[in-house]
C-alpha cells in the first residue's frame, strides 16, 4: 500500500504546482460575491437562487479539475516516457493504477472541498446557518461522485486517447446527471437488454443532492447515504479492475 | 493524373456553386433580419441567437419549479402561478396530487426496484407552495427569463403579478410590465395585467381604464378565451363605474352578461345601472 500512496502523493503535488485551482478558486469567489450582491427589482433577500448558482459552479469547477487531471495522469506518463523508470522499479501495474487513482481522488477531493468551503462560507454570510445535516450530505455525496468519476475517467484513459477520454467522461457525467432519472422509462422499451444497460450505467444522478439543499428539503435517510457509499465504492472498484485489465495488456 | 484533374474540377465547381448560392442566401438573411435590428444589437441575441427563447423558457419553468418548492409542475395541473395566490403557504397535497409515477416506476408487478427507490428518495417530494414571504425567490428567474427572451409575455405577466400583488411592489411590477410592452406592444396580456395592477394594487381607476380598454380591443383581434375576456371585462366595467362613466360601464356589463350566460349578479348590476341612468335626465331637469 506504501507504493500506491507514494505515487498518489507525487501526483498531488501537480495540483499545487499548476494554476488551475487558484484561478478557479478566485473565479468562484468573484462569482459568489456577484451573485450575493445582486438585487432583483430592489429585493435583496434571495437565498435559493444564490444556493443554486453557487452549488452549480462548485460542482462544475470540481469536474473541470477532476476529469482532465484523471485523464492525463496515466497518458502523460506514457507520452513523456516517465512510465519506464516507474515500472523498472519494483512497482506492479496494479499499484500504478491504484496510486494514480488515489492521487486523482486526492486532487479532485481537495479542489472540491476548497470550493465547497468557499460556497458554504458565502452561504452562511448570506443566509446564516441553515440545513447543516443536508449540507454535509451534499458534500459527502459530492465526494462519492468524484470517487466514481475519477475511476471511470482513469479506466477510459487506458483504452482511449486524452481528448476522447475527456469528452466521454464529461458526456457520461452530464447526461447521467441530467437524464439518469428518466432513463429507466426509455430503456424499459428494450426488452431485457434495456434493464441491464440501465443497471450498468454509472448513476451520477444518485449523488446530486443539490436540489434538496437549495429548497431545504429534509435530509435523505441514512440507508440511502449508506447505499450511495456502497454503490460508489463498488462501481469504482469495477472501473479500476477494468483499467487494470487494459493496462496489464498494454504494450509499452 | 485523371483523379487529380477530377479533384481540381470538383473543387472548382463546388466553389462556383457556393458563390452562386451564397448571394441569394445572404440577401435572404439581410431582408429577413432587417426588421430585427433591435434584436441584433442585443448582446444576448448575438451570442445565443434563437436559442435564447429556449433558455428563457427554461428559466420560466424554473420559476414554476421554485413556486412548487423544488418539485416538478404537478402532472395534469393547468393553472397559472397567479391562480395560486390564495394557496400560498406550505404543503398543499389537497390541491395537488403527488407527481404520478411512470409505468416503469410503478413496476409491472407493482413493486419498486432498489434504483427506483433510491431515485425517489433523492429527488421526490410532496408539493409545497412557497410562503408569501418567500415570493422573492421567484424574481431572479422571471428577470432571467425575460432577459434572455424579451418576447416571453407570460414571464412578464406572472412576474408583474408577483411583484405587484404578492410582494406589495406595484411600482416595480408596472415598470417590469412596461418593459415587456416595449418588446411586445401587441400583447393584450401585458395591458390587462398593468390595468389590473393599477386597479387592485394602486386603486388608480383612471390609469387602469385605458390599459384595460387597450387589452380588450387587442383581445378581439387575437384568439383570447372567453375566460380571459371575462376577467378583463370585469375590471373594465368596474373601472368605468368608479370613474362615473356609467353608460360605458353598462355597455361592458352587457357584454359580460353575454359571456357569463346571463349570470344573476351581472344582470342585477345591469338593472341597477339602467335605473341610475334612467334617473339621470330627471336630475338634469
Amino acid at each position: 500500500m506504501k507504493t500506491p500512496l507514494l505515487i498518489a502523493v507525487n501526483l498531488t503535488r501537480e495540483l499545487f504546482r499548476k494554476k488551475d485551482l487558484y484561478v478557479l478558486g478566485i473565479l468562484l469567489l468573484v462569482l459568489l460575491a456577484y451573485v450575493i450582491q445582486t438585487a432583483f427589482f430592489g429585493v435583496k433577500d434571495i437565498f435559493r437562487y444564490v444556493k443554486e448558482i453557487g452549488l452549480g459552479i462548485v460542482f462544475l469547477f470540481s469536474i473541470i479539475i477532476a476529469v482532465p487531471f484523471a485523464a492525463r495522469s496515466l497518458l502523460e506518463e506514457i507520452a513523456t516516457k516517465t512510465i519506464y523508470p516507474l515500472l523498472a522499479k519494483p512497482v506492479t501495474r496494479w499499484q500504478v493504477i491504484l496510486g494514480k487513482y488515489l492521487g486523482c481522488l486526492f486532487v479532485s477531493g481537495s479542489a472540491f472541498s476548497l470550493f465547497f468551503l468557499l460556497f458554504a462560507a458565502a452561504d452562511v454570510y448570506n443566509q446564516g446557518l441553515t440545513g447543516l445535516a443536508l449540507t454535509l450530505q451534499v458534500y459527502g455525496a459530492g465526494i462519492l461522485m468524484l470517487l466514481v468519476l475519477n475511476a471511470i475517467t482513469l479506466a477510459l484513459s487506458v483504452y482511449c486517447t486524452f481528448s476522447t477520454t475527456v469528452t466521454l467522461s464529461y458526456l457520461i457525467y452530464f447526461l447521467m446527471t441530467w437524464f439518469g432519472g428518466s432513463l429507466r422509462d426509455l430503456l424499459d422499451t428494450i426488452p431485457s437488454a434495456g434493464l441491464a444497460i440501465y443497471y450498468l450505467l454509472p448513476h451520477f444522478e444518485f449523488f446530486d443532492l443539490r436540489h434538496r439543499l437549495v429548497h431545504l428539503w429534509e435530509p435523505v435517510p441514512g440507508w440511502v447515504m449508506l447505499f450511495l457509499a456502497f454503490y460508489a465504492v463498488t462501481y469504482s472498484l469495477l472501473a479500476l479492475i477494468a483499467a487494470f485489465l487494459g493496462f496489464r495488456k498494454r504494450w509499452l | 493524373m485523371v483523379i487529380t484533374r477530377w479533384l481540381y474540377v470538383s473543387i472548382l465547381s463546388a466553389a462556383v456553386m457556393l458563390l452562386v448560392t451564397a448571394i441569394p442566401i445572404d440577401s435572404f438573411f439581410s431582408s429577413e433580419n432587417a426588421s430585427r435590428s433591435i434584436q441584433q444589437s442585443d448582446v444576448l441575441f448575438k451570442i445565443f441567437g434563437q436559442l435564447r427563447h429556449d433558455i428563457g423558457a427554461i428559466f420560466y419553468i424554473k420559476a414554476d419549479e421554485y413556486y412548487h418548492g423544488g418539485t416538478e409542475h404537478p402532472f395534469g395541473e393547468t393553472h397559472h402561478l397567479e391562480d395560486d395566490a390564495s394557496l400560498c403557504g406550505g404543503p398543499d397535497e389537497a390541491a395537488h396530487e403527488p407527481a404520478r409515477e411512470s409505468p416503469a416506476e410503478a413496476g409491472k408487478n407493482g413493486g419498486y426496484d432498489l434504483f427506483t427507490r433510491i431515485n425517489r428518495s433523492i429527488s421526490s417530494h410532496s408539493v409545497i407552495h412557497l410562503n408569501k414571504d418567500q415570493s422573492a425567490e421567484l424574481l431572479p428567474w422571471f428577470y432571467l427569463a425575460t432577459l434572455f427572451d424579451p418576447q416571453a409575455v407570460q414571464a412578464y405577466v406572472v412576474g408583474g403579478f408577483w411583484l405587484g400583488m404578492q410582494m406589495g411592489k406595484p411600482e416595480e411590477g408596472i415598470a417590469f410590465l412596461r418593459k415587456g410592452l416595449r418588446h411586445n406592444p401587441d400583447a393584450w396580456e401585458l395591458y390587462a395585467q398593468v390595468g389590473e395592477l393599477y386597479f387592485i394594487a394602486k386603486k388608480d381607476y383612471g390609469k387602469a381604464a385605458p390599459y384595460l380598454q387597450r387589452a380588450f380591443s387587442l383581445m378581439k383581434q387575437s384568439e383570447a378565451s372567453d375566460f380571459d375576456k371575462k376577467q378583463v371585462l370585469v375590471f373594465l366595467a368596474a373601472a368605468m363605474e368608479h370613474l362615473g362613466n356609467l353608460r360605458e360601464s353598462l355597455a361592458y356589463y352587457e357584454q359580460l352578461s353575454g359571456l357569463f350566460n346571463n349570470n344573476t349578479i351581472i344582470l342585477g348590476k345591469i338593472k341597477a345601472l339602467r335605473s341610475v341612468l334612467e334617473e339621470e335626465p330627471l336630475h338634469a331637469r
